[in-house]
């Protein structure tokens, strides 16, 4: 009897966790494709998702962390195609490329640390104070590009993206690797659950010693870096700078967090969640072109499943776990 | 006698040299002065599609005299929001332009606007494709956005000799690339032995699109054929061949002559774009504006001119023509870009 007990509780536990449910949803939904069309599980198909997923994914550890703290930053698209331009016009003007990427991580940093000013010294609302940013950076460097990519076919250049160990991109192996450590420290190290209670309550966060506004300065600027990282590894991938690349990008991280078990008011959600969530979506843009469907249906059958994949976490919570949390249980620190 | 004849013969001979010189001058110095600002409105402007259009537009301004300036005078959406074009217009209206040459996001969302505009005097003209009610505007300027798609499919269906199956990426509600993609998918359909896949979308984001052309070449092994109805299709294409090691096995058709498309075609990865002569629509574009505003042309009779009579002062369709850019022809491309 008590063994049956036992047995639900951690059946229940398990149901409880956003991550487990995507996990599931992942695995059904890579069955389904697979039956449906042979191309989807080849090796080929996976390798073009995990260098896509690693892109973003680098980016959507720092949205994770703002978003467990309460806040976002709109402006990752704009600072990915700054750092794609700078980081391929050093390489074209000659610049060894493994030095350029550094310099380009740089300009990342100090776009996000100015955010960070911004928000936490001058108490700039963050949405306001990255959509300013994201208009001026994308002004920026349109205006010095014309709106011209810049394109740079080289191995060197290429070798980011392309390299890999065992047919697995390398970028793929660094991202998860990144993710499992993060993960590990958001759940088991001070500083890490620190910010889950600045994303809980501000006030009691900074009662308590928490230096929240420099906390959140140093968040911002990691996130400018990584997703300068971002964007210097999609042009890489894409062989040039495009100048008006990756628009909505920050959405599509925010819309991931949020599936993995991330509040938009902060203080819940995992990197491990948020990560299944891109990989969700990954998965899903990549599914609806194995099953072809018809691109004016495209976006309304995306959302339909979005809005699914949400309601499912709901149910699971509601019904399994506590009412009235929104999203399925997740680890809080 | 011949000393004064000869005298006379130079004397006429110079003055007619300062005449034809004079005359030149004159051609260059418009007889009608436009005092105010044409603005250009299109969309995602942010795309580098719009610079040779750009450039036709400055260089045919210079020659009538009209200031016209990239940085000022273009306007638009960086997305493809048709709603977003109506406001600037009306906002232009509301700024007093003297005229507006605009590219349709859409065949509906501006003709409001654009009816409001007339109104108020201030001439429409659109280029790259028109709207649903013509009586909104004066006229359109551009390649038949569906013949891009015949000159593309035949072109596409004759290197693959009638054989295969096609790929689409297009940017769907937005009617140039709507229009361009039906020429494929219906020039295409004449092949029996080709099959053309559900059309995919790239969202007009080079990163979106090469990761949706690598599902579609992994979704389907047989594909021989990848279209872009734009250059951001097009190159997206072209890196996702490259990524698959497909090159060689899979045409590339893309669109337009951006500077990293015109790399793939020297690269050999992508076969060939049909590219519109952006330069020279919104050249003409600015020369028909000028027409307008100018109101010289009297069909009706001596002194009687159109535009104040409400007769069409230019035609309602002007199809200005593709060109294919290949191999053959790329180089020449590849260094008129140095130039601009």
């Amino acid at each position: 009897m008590t063994g049956q007990a036992g047995k639900k509780g951690i059946l229940r536990s398990m149901i409880e966790q956003t991550e487990f449910i995507l996990v599931i949803m992942i695995v059904v939904m890579c069955i389904l494709l697979s039956q449906l069309n042979e191309g989807f599980f080849t090796s080929a198909n996976f390798r073009s998702m995990s260098r896509g997923f690693a892109i973003e994914g680098f980016t959507l550890i720092g949205m994770c962390f703002l978003l467990i703290t309460g806040t976002f930053d709109i402006s990752v698209a704009s600072v990915m195609a700054m750092a794609g331009y700078v980081f391929t016009s050093l390489a074209v003007a000659g610049l060894n490329a493994w030095l350029a990427l550094p310099v380009a991580i740089l300009v990342g940093w100090a776009i996000g640390s100015c955010n960070g000013f911004i928000i936490t010294r001058l108490r700039v609302n963050a949405f306001i104070a990255t959509l300013a940013t994201m208009t001026i950076v994308r002004g920026v460097v349109l205006s010095i590009s014309q709106g011209n990519p810049i394109r740079l076919a080289t191995a060197e250049f290429g070798q980011f993206s392309s390299a890999a160990i065992g047919g697995v991109p390398v970028m793929f192996i660094l991202l998860i690797l990144t993710v499992a450590v993060l993960d590990f420290m958001l759940r088991k190290v001070r500083w890490f659950r620190q910010l889950y209670f600045i994303g809980g309550n501000e006030n009691s966060a900074e009662l308590t010693g928490i230096n929240v506004a420099r906390m959140r300065f140093v968040l911002f600027g990691v996130i400018g870096a990584l997703a300068a990282l971002s964007g210097s590894l999609s042009s890489s991938r894409l062989e040039a700078s495009v100048p008006n690349a990756y628009v909505g990008t920050e959405m599509k991280l925010m819309v991931a967090c949020v599936i993995g078990g991330c509040s938009l008011n902060g203080g819940r959600g995992t990197l491990l969640g948020a990560a299944l969530g891109l990989a969700f979506l990954f998965l899903l843009d990549n599914g609806m072109i194995m099953m072809g469907i018809d691109i004016y249906w495209f976006q309304g059958i995306l959302g339909v499943f979005l809005i699914g994949v949400i309601l499912v976490n709901t149910v699971s919570a509601g019904s399994f776990g506590r009412r009235g949390r929104g999203l399925g249980k997740s680890r809080q620190g | 006698m011949q000393r004064k004849s000869l005298a006379v013969l130079v004397l006429g001979l110079a003055m007619g040299l300062c005449g034809v010189m004079t005359g030149g001058a004159q051609t260059r110095t418009p007889a009608f002065a436009i005092n105010g600002e044409i603005a250009y409105v299109a969309y995602y402007t942010t795309v580098p599609y719009w610079n040779d259009g750009l450039r036709g537009m400055e260089a045919a301004a210079a020659e009538l005299g009209i200031k016209f300036d990239r940085t000022k005078n273009f306007y638009g959406p960086t997305d493809g929001s048709g709603s977003e074009q109506a406001r600037i217009i009306d906002e232009l209206v509301a700024k007093g332009v003297k005229g507006i040459v605009v590219s349709p996001a859409d065949n509906n969302s501006i003709l409001s606007a654009c009816e409001n505009a007339m109104k108020h005097g201030i001439p429409i003209i659109t280029v790259i494709s028109g709207m649903s009610n013509p009586s909104t505007y004066y006229g359109e300027l551009g390649a038949s956005n569906f013949n891009v798609g015949v000159t593309g499919g035949n072109y596409a269906a004759k290197l693959v000799n009638g054989k295969g199956k096609v790929g689409i990426l297009t940017i769907p509600g937005v009617p140039v690339h709507d229009q361009r993609a039906q020429g494929y998918v219906q020039t295409l359909a004449k092949y029996p032995g080709i099959k053309v896949l559900p059309l995919v979308n790239t969202d007009a984001d080079p990163a979106k699109g090469q990761e949706r052309a690598a599902a579609l070449i992994q979704a389907n092994p047989d594909l021989n054929v990848l279209i872009g109805t734009d250059s951001v299709g097009g190159a997206a294409a072209a890196r996702a061949v490259k990524e698959a090691g497909k090159v060689g096995k899979i045409v590339v058709i893309g669109m337009d002559r951006d500077k990293d498309l015109l790399g793939y075609i020297k690269d050999g990865i992508v076969t060939a774009s049909v590219a519109s002569k952006s330069f020279s629509t919104k050249w003409m574009a600015m020369h028909y504006m000028y027409w307008i505003l100018a109101d010289k042309m009297q069909d009706i009779g001596p002194g009687i001119t159109d535009v104040a009579n409400k007769i069409p002062p230019i035609p309602l369709v002007s199809d200005t023509g593709t060109m294919v850019i290949d191999k053959s022809n790329v180089d020449l491309f590849i260094k008129a870009l140095s130039k601009k």
